[in-house]
């Protein structure tokens, strides 16, 4: 009987929860936000969940809202429709530099502090008009947070630039005071497209990386398949291993994607395919690192291994190996 | 008298406990990127620790020590009801009213010792086929997501905060283990050590794997860091959200202290103790936990340390008094 009674008492309490119809939530797949004269100006993209058969709706919805502070603005969006926002599926961030040379930690911490928020979000910075890139793609029936995040899945595959979507371990790095990178994105005459990774510190862009630096970045950073072509010769690389010392030492797997020179059955052939790979990546890479000492960036944390770091000279030793060459004979 | 089964299964969950929201969070706040050697270094302490709980459980509490061991019993209860509600406020029910939380909890707590046969026992018993099927997914789970580049294993130079990390680690490891005194005689020294060993190491596997996961920035940033390296588990890229099953674990370990801790205050303390003890822990959440976010940044900076202090104080005054009886 007691344990009849502790059990009716339990489904009072249980019955009470909280709850949203999903009708009722407004699902926020992209925020964009600028910041200007001390004023924040935010776009939420919402999805539309409705369906109507005989007429063609718009796939999703931007709303926009500003105010003296990051709330401020989003509050002001949520007087203006009748849902309430939802932001644990956001995937997509958009910021103005503006918001950089601010204070870009303001945000990072009003979407990280709330368990509702979704911290799998990819971060880009702009130069371009906001309001421009939130709705670029109501014109195409587009989800313009969706279309980014496609444009980006494609992009890892032809590995120029790969925004990374572990949002929180950028505000760390940031927070830390750390080098960290953030892809770009910027709209041209008609569309928008994706800019180079942008190296920053605090608040501050201390480099935009073009497309053969990226490369590397993503190889050396992500450990991310990149291509490479050279000598009538196309081949996948993935670093399989580095070794940052006095002296950079990394190693390679490669793939043979095409190739109209070489005999693939000669070892000799295959031999000086890996001798001109390690030869190619060594230079670029030596740029790349030159590159980031000239402009003071230590990515790969090196400033406390060696105290002259600007000007040291690194000894980079590549190796590699083929270890697929196709389904063709040779 | 329980069978060494359910020593070891409620030992399981008992070593755990403490560390949800509490422990992990100030033993990071302490000693940085040296936590994975303070651990080592608690548990060292907490063999030590542990080995004078069984050698000195032997004999009977005055009264002195028995209401002191009372106000350890307190703490502990007071740091695992905090950690429980606000995890559940946290992550689980943010919206939801306070006592709508609360009172189901208190209910069942009530429910639980008005058992016989210590029934808590044989609760760890069950419990246990799920939590540890939780923790080898968890484990699986945060090995597969691990980066290299943010294992860390420091000695640092800040002594003075290693040595209160690794106190923290020690006794809230061995703190919980007072409520199983009755029974550990019935093992030998060397199990209940080994035991002991054995739970050490998986709260410092789990460390060590939240660090692997989060890296040292990220810890930083975050109040639950255990919760947060469990919502970067993806496997394959399709397994993913199961963060809120999985941090199921941490409320069962949490739930396990409460019932085993009101259970021996029931059956060792007269009988409206634990009555009050259940009043007390209630009005503590309703006074100042509900209403005031001061009060819980104190409970959680000084709850650990009340701990250390009484179970220090306990254990010197049990070991004189022994001393006198010999």
């Amino acid at each position: 009987m007691k344990k009849i009674i502790i059990l009716i008492l339990f489904i009072i309490p249980l019955c009470g929860c909280d709850f949203e119809e999903l009708n009722n939530l407004g699902i926020v797949t992209g925020l964009y936000i600028n910041y200007e004269a001390g004023n924040y100006e935010t776009y939420v993209e919402i999805i539309n969940d409705k369906v109507n058969e005989y007429k063609v709706l718009p796939v999703s919805y931007i709303y926009e809202g500003d105010g003296k502070t990051l709330g401020e603005s989003i509050n002001n969006i949520r007087n203006k429709i009748n849902k309430d926002l939802y932001f644990n599926h956001l995937e997509l961030l958009v910021l103005n530099y503006n918001v950089l040379y601010n204070d870009i930690n303001v945000i990072n911490d009003y979407l990280l502090r709330s368990p509702l928020i979704s911290n799998h979000i990819v971060t880009l910075l702009t130069n371009s008009d906001i309001s421009k890139i939130a709705s670029s793609q109501s014109k195409n029936n587009n989800v313009t947070s969706s279309f980014i995040i496609s444009l980006i899945k494609i992009n890892k595959k032809i590995n120029t630039l790969i925004p990374s979507d572990d949002y929180d371990f950028k505000i760390a790095e940031l927070k830390s005071k750390k080098f960290t990178s953030i892809g770009s994105i910027e709209i041209g005459s008609e569309n928008i497209y994706l800019d180079n990774t942008l190296i920053i510190n605090d608040h501050e862009i201390l480099l935009k990386l073009n497309n053969e630096d990226s490369i590397i970045y993503n190889s050396l950073i992500n450990k991310s398949t990149i291509t490479i072509t050279f000598d009538g010769i196309e081949l996948k690389a993935k670093l399989n291993s580095i070794e940052f010392d006095k002296d950079i030492s990394a190693k390679y797997s490669l793939e043979v994607i095409s190739n109209t020179k070489y005999d693939l059955d000669d070892v000799n052939s295959l031999n000086k395919i890996t001798i001109l790979f390690n030869e190619k990546m060594k230079l670029n890479i030596k740029n790349f690192i030159k590159k980031l000492q000239s402009n003071n960036i230590d990515l790969f944390s090196l400033k406390e291994k060696i105290s002259s770091y600007k000007d040291y000279d690194f000894n980079i030793e590549v190796n590699s190996k083929i270890t697929k060459k196709g389904e063709l004979v040779s | 008298m329980i069978k060494n089964s359910e020593y070891y299964t409620s030992s399981f969950f008992l070593s755990r406990g403490l560390f949800l929201g509490i422990g992990y969070k100030l033993m990071f706040n302490e000693s940085g990127k040296s936590i994975l050697f303070s651990s080592l270094l608690g548990m060292i302490i907490g063999i030590f620790l542990i080995k004078s709980i069984y050698n000195l459980s032997k004999f009977k509490d005055n009264l002195l020590l028995k209401y002191l061991k009372l106000f350890i019993l307190i703490f502990i209860l007071l740091t695992s009801i905090l950690s429980i509600t606000s995890y559940i406020i946290s992550f689980y029910l943010f919206d939801s009213n306070f006592y709508l939380i609360i009172i189901p909890l208190f209910l069942l707590l009530i429910y639980s010792t008005g058992l016989k046969n210590n029934a808590e026992f044989k609760t760890a018993n069950i419990l246990i086929v799920l939590r540890i099927l939780i923790f080898i997914l968890v484990i699986l789970g945060l090995l597969v997501n691990i980066k290299t580049k943010f294992f860390i294993f420091n000695i640092g130079n800040n002594y003075t905060n290693i040595i209160k990390s690794s106190l923290i680690f020690a006794f809230l490891t061995v703190a919980p283990y007072l409520t199983l005194t009755n029974y550990m005689n019935n093992i030998s020294s060397k199990k209940v050590i080994i035991n002991y060993i054995i739970n050490a190491l998986l709260v410092i596997l789990l460390l060590a794997l939240i660090i692997s996961v989060l890296g040292i920035d990220l810890i930083s940033l975050y109040r639950y860091p255990e919760y947060m390296a469990l919502k970067k588990i993806s496997i394959l890229d399709f397994i993913n959200n199961y963060e809120n099953i999985f941090s199921i674990g941490y409320l069962l370990d949490n739930f396990m202290i409460l019932i085993i801790t009101l259970n021996y205050i029931k059956k060792n303390y007269k009988k409206p103790t634990v009555a009050f003890i259940i009043l007390l822990l209630f009005l503590y959440l309703i006074c100042f936990i509900k209403f005031n976010m001061k009060y819980v940044i104190i409970s959680y900076n000084y709850l650990p340390y009340m701990i250390i202090i009484f179970l220090s104080i306990y254990l010197l005054f049990k070991y004189l008094s022994t001393r006198h009886q010999d």
